[in-house]
């Protein structure tokens, strides 16, 4: 980020709102891959694995095959930068607050995961740490960062010390 | 028959007991590829460990690692018919 946070929330959206039509292409040609698979074995049980961030089954359903949905748990957590896309794509209200969140989060998934966390509970862990923070506060680690030659070097670590000195729990 | 979505984040504890008894279940398993070059590979690699337990002419290329080492545990020697996904999408247009 090198203190620019506002310029890096910039870079972050669009590139979000790119990987959103990449979705969209990849979902709308996958949909015509099913509904050919479907048609061809109709009486073969077919199991798709897919993210659960792509609406295909709501997509299937309007085209009329028959098809139901399983997940592995419910409530079904996004990581914060999913969570950015699903907004940016169905048009829903987002606060400046996630999109600094999004750009941060997966340094501190990161740092989870090295401590021997699994990649799941460091996302749900990583989410709840960073989901915290406003976007000012983000801007203040972001300027200590790029303002402290040691922290530059290790930004991951500095970002740990300054969520500790401020009595986060990580 | 439905078609059965098992919507899930990546992660290796997304393959539990509930994909458990969908995969023994079904007949034809659909995974996720992102992008068009890894789609003959992918297919190719899944069905040989599928139907013969092995494969060793091509590699998975994982976005999480435990995730596709544990579904390829679920695969392998489970003679399923394995089809991927074709995506549109390249690797070049994903690195620009």
């Amino acid at each position: 980020m090198n203190g620019k946070l506002e310029e890096a929330c910039n870079k972050a959206l669009e590139f979000y709102q790119l990987e959103v039509e990449i979705d969209k292409k990849r979902e709308a040609s996958f949909v015509e891959q099913l509904i050919e698979l479907y048609e061809e074995n109709e009486d073969k049980e077919i199991l798709v694995l897919y993210g659960a961030a792509h609406p295909i089954y709501y997509e299937l359903k309007r085209r009329g095959i028959n098809v139901k949905r399983e997940f592995p748990y419910l409530p079904l957590i996004f990581p914060l930068p999913t969570e950015l896309e699903r907004k940016l794509r169905f048009g829903i209200p987002y606060t400046k607050d996630l999109v600094a969140q999004a750009i941060i989060v997966s340094a501190v998934e990161t740092y989870l995961r090295d401590l021997g966390m699994s990649s799941i509970e460091a996302m749900r862990k990583s989410n709840r740490i960073v989901r915290k923070l406003s976007y000012d506060e983000i801007k203040d680690l972001s300027k200590y960062i790029s303002e402290n030659s040691l922290a530059r070097k290790m930004p991951i670590e500095a970002m740990v010390v300054w969520l500790k000195k401020r009595g986060y729990e990580i | 028959m439905p078609i059965t979505i098992f919507a899930q984040g990546h992660f290796p504890e997304d393959l539990n007991q509930n994909f458990e008894n969908l995969f023994k279940k079904c007949d034809i398993l659909v995974a996720e590829v992102a992008v068009k070059e890894k789609y003959d590979d992918v297919k190719t690699y899944l069905n040989q460990l599928s139907q013969i337990g092995y494969s060793d002419d091509t590699f998975l290329s994982p976005v999480n690692p435990e995730y596709s080492w544990k579904l390829q545990e679920f695969i392998k020697n489970s003679k399923k018919q394995i089809e991927v996904e074709k995506s549109p999408i390249s690797l070049k247009e994903l690195k620009n």
